[in-house]
């Protein structure tokens, strides 16, 4: 459990005096009951209320009115509230000031560090809230509201205590995660999956009967080259019958050959001249050869020629082949630098080479060679139609002949040719790379698997978001069914202890609860007498405090306010077990039948604490008063003394309480 | 461990209703356990999220597609 314990506070510039309440002993520790008695007027709700604020945050002040309620009469400027707490053994510091000027409270907490802000420590953050500090911080007003059906107060503790609010919070993380998870995810339920499913299994469908067709042509295309070949033998066969017009087929089929080769050598080399630029027009070489002018004059990469030209002077001879005197070795070695550059002119004398080698004659020149290339081109085409045209022409002749079996076999063989095209035609539609986008209808199957690895991905996309959106499903459903589950089980358990402490307590004027619903259900009634209302405020704050994980100080305005004087011990002997830390603000006239019996309850562990406004009334009561025992302010004055306590008339000293706002 | 027993058996029992492994409800017992000793800050989304990622991958699916379509139609 977190040991949350109130060290103490100070309080400068607000509607109460300025003070500094020390809740601890000598050792540190805090006492178990600390009781401050003050008198009305001098500031024990709104000290009460500094507390709730400090302790929940920023969004405990709705508004800049609210917050000009804590200004001292007329005062501007800011006040300040600092409360010091120990969570388990660390220090946590709140400071809160509050900026009357601007209407705004400002806030700085130490934790593990310093900081400008409210934070809290993370195993505090569902009880330091406006909804939950109310229970630990707590009045009679408090007390009503348990009993408000309109209010859900009581669930609402019993959530934040025992971290049902936290499972809650768990449902809220869960939808965020789906939202994230599916927020580019254009399938995000069943439909959108079976949908992807369907259109997955309609392109696979499709592929795999143009696979199928694809094997019967491949097949077939065998089947009709191979009875092409037969037939083509026969047809030939028959057609040589006429010894003179096969002597004349296979010579002009020889040409058809020789000019077929001829046509697709020179059209090589055609294709291959025409991606030369000198080739295409004399402006490209014009072009090409001002770029070679306007490179830098030829030179030699230092590095590698320097030694040439010193071993050059060294020779005997130069690369003229002329002797090497001592004129030119002295020549060669003092003009050798005009020849030498940086090692990246290697790369830009290769290219003044390159286009000295490839374009470097007249611009015209280039032109006119690719054109009587182009001639050769024509010639060649014309060269193969013509033979072509006399194969087609004897093979008329030879028909015309009156063979009605060659004429049979070239019916024959024509259709078959026109089948067998129709097949390639069709197998290089199958084995298309490209479809040009025909969509799903393609008949490409290598667009095809394209596509359909496209849809796979997209149906593994909707299944792995479908698989999410069960499992936060599944795991609300869990947390759901947890949470309704274990509030009844705690529910019951409190509804127990409750009546039971209650039937310690109120023994002439019997209470008992029902249930626990938003707020508690009493038992054959509705509504309890003020004491009876408060009696039961403690006897489920004890039962919530006491199973809860946190363990918090009970903080309490007038603890014995309403109830009735013979109720008062019980309650007396009840608080002390509600928190391991008491502290209650009290005035005189709860003294009786409840600070001795406290006291007793507290085995004595009870620190007494009298403050009260410094005025020309009350400055007379600080007289023989140890000095130690005294702490005063500006205009309040603080006594540490259980006999000061004791013999203190707070109803004596008390002022009216300037009217606040609603 | 610093949970409320009945918020433990009650996980434990929704998780086993529901047909899922003990894993899951210990995961969100330790997660409420973190939050408790203040080991983890409920305001961490990072945090919630790894978590939720580790839950998720411990959540068994029905394989009987109806009760599938009945999960997601409580949605």
């Amino acid at each position: 459990m977190v040991q949350v314990r109130l060290l103490g506070w100070k309080a400068a510039g607000l509607r109460c005096p300025d003070h500094e309440i020390d809740l601890t002993r000598a050792g540190g520790e805090p006492h178990h009951v600390s009781l401050i008695q003050m008198p009305n007027g001098t500031g024990k709700t709104t000290t009460l209320e500094l507390l709730r604020a400090a302790l929940s945050g920023p969004s405990a002040w709705p508004d800049s009115v609210m917050l000009g309620e804590y200004a001292p009469r007329g005062a501007t400027g800011r006040g300040t509230f600092e409360v010091r707490l120990r969570v388990d053994k660390r220090r946590f510091t709140i400071e809160m000031a509050l900026d009357f000027d601007e209407g705004k409270p400002y806030y700085r907490t130490t934790w593990t560090s310093s900081v400008a802000r409210f934070t809290r420590p993370p195993s505090l953050s569902r009880v330091l809230t406006p909804e939950f500090t109310p229970f630990f911080i707590f009045d009679g007003e408090m007390a009503q509201d348990l009993l408000d059906p309109k209010k859900t107060r009581a669930r609402q503790a019993l959530e934040v205590q025992f971290q049902l609010s936290n499972l809650l919070r768990f449902q809220g993380y869960l939808d965020e995660y789906w939202d994230e998870k599916s927020r580019n995810v254009s399938a995000k339920g069943d439909k959108g999956l079976t949908q992807r499913k369907n259109k997955l299994a309609d392109l696979t469908k499709r592929r795999d009967r143009l696979k199928v067709e694809r094997t019967g042509l491949v097949k077939k295309i065998t089947d009709l080259e191979a009875r092409h070949t037969k037939l083509d033998a026969e047809y030939k066969a028959r057609f040589d019958q006429d010894s003179k017009a096969q002597e004349e087929r296979e010579h002009l089929e020889k040409e058809f050959e020789r000019a077929k080769d001829n046509l697709a050598t020179i059209a090589t080399s055609s294709l291959s001249e025409a991606r030369k630029p000198q080739n295409l027009s004399p402006r490209f070489t014009r072009g090409l050869q001002a770029l070679r002018d306007n490179l830098d004059r030829l030179k030699l990469p230092e590095s590698a020629a320097k030694e040439f030209f010193d071993e050059l002077a060294h020779d005997a001879h130069c690369v003229c082949g002329e002797e090497m005197t001592e004129a030119r070795k002295a020549s060669i070695l003092a003009r050798r630098q005009n020849y030498l550059g940086k090692e990246d002119m290697g790369v830009l004398n290769a290219i003044k080479g390159a286009i000295k080698d490839m374009a470097g004659a007249s611009p015209e020149s280039y032109r006119e060679a690719f054109e009587a290339n182009l001639l050769r081109l024509r010639n060649a085409v014309r060269e193969r139609d013509v033979a072509q045209n006399e194969l087609a022409s004897l093979e008329q002749r030879r028909l015309a002949g009156g063979d009605a079996e060659l004429s049979t076999l070239k019916t024959q063989l024509d259709d078959l040719v026109r089948e067998l095209d129709t097949a390639r035609t069709r197998l290089s539609v199958l084995d298309m790379d490209d479809d040009g986008d025909q969509g799903d209808d393609t008949d490409s199957i290598k667009a095809l698997a394209k596509k359909i690895k496209r849809a796979g991905d997209l149906v593994a996309e909707a299944t792995q978001t479908r698989d999410i959106r069960l499992k936060t499903t599944i795991l609300k459903r869990v947390i759901s069914a947890a949470v309704t589950s274990a509030s009844e089980r705690i529910a019951q358990e409190l509804v127990a202890a409750t009546n039971k402490r209650l039937e310690g307590i109120l023994t002439r004027s019997p209470l008992r609860v029902a249930d626990i619903c938003d707020s508690v259900v009493l038992d054959g009634q509705t509504r309890g007498s003020p004491g009876q209302t408060l009696a039961l405020g403690y006897a489920f704050l004890l039962g919530l405090f006491d199973a809860g994980q946190v363990s918090l100080p009970f903080v309490v305005d007038s603890p014995t306010g309403a109830l009735d004087k013979n109720v008062r011990r019980e309650i007396a002997e009840l608080l002390p077990k509600i928190s391991q830390q008491l502290v209650a603000f009290t005035t005189s006239s709860e003294y009786e039948q409840f600070v001795p019996v406290l006291d007793r309850a507290a085995q004595g562990d009870v620190q007494y604490l009298t403050m009260f406004r410094l005025n020309d009334a009350t400055r007379p009561l600080l007289d023989g008063l140890a000095s130690e025992s005294v702490a005063l302010s500006a205009n309040g004055a603080l006594v540490s003394s259980k006999q000061f306590f004791q013999g203190f008339d707070s109803e004596a000293y008390g002022e009216s309480q300037p009217a606040r706002a609603a | 461990m610093r949970v409320n027993e009945n918020v433990i058996a009650a996980l434990k029992k929704a998780a086993s209703d529901s047909g899922q492994p003990k894993e899951v409800a210990q995961r969100l017992v330790a997660w409420l356990d973190d939050l408790a000793t203040g080991s983890v800050d409920i305001a961490s989304q990072s945090d919630a999220w790894t978590r939720i990622a580790g839950l998720l991958e411990q959540v068994k699916l029905p394989t009987d597609e109806a009760e599938l379509a009945l999960i997601l139609g409580e949605e």
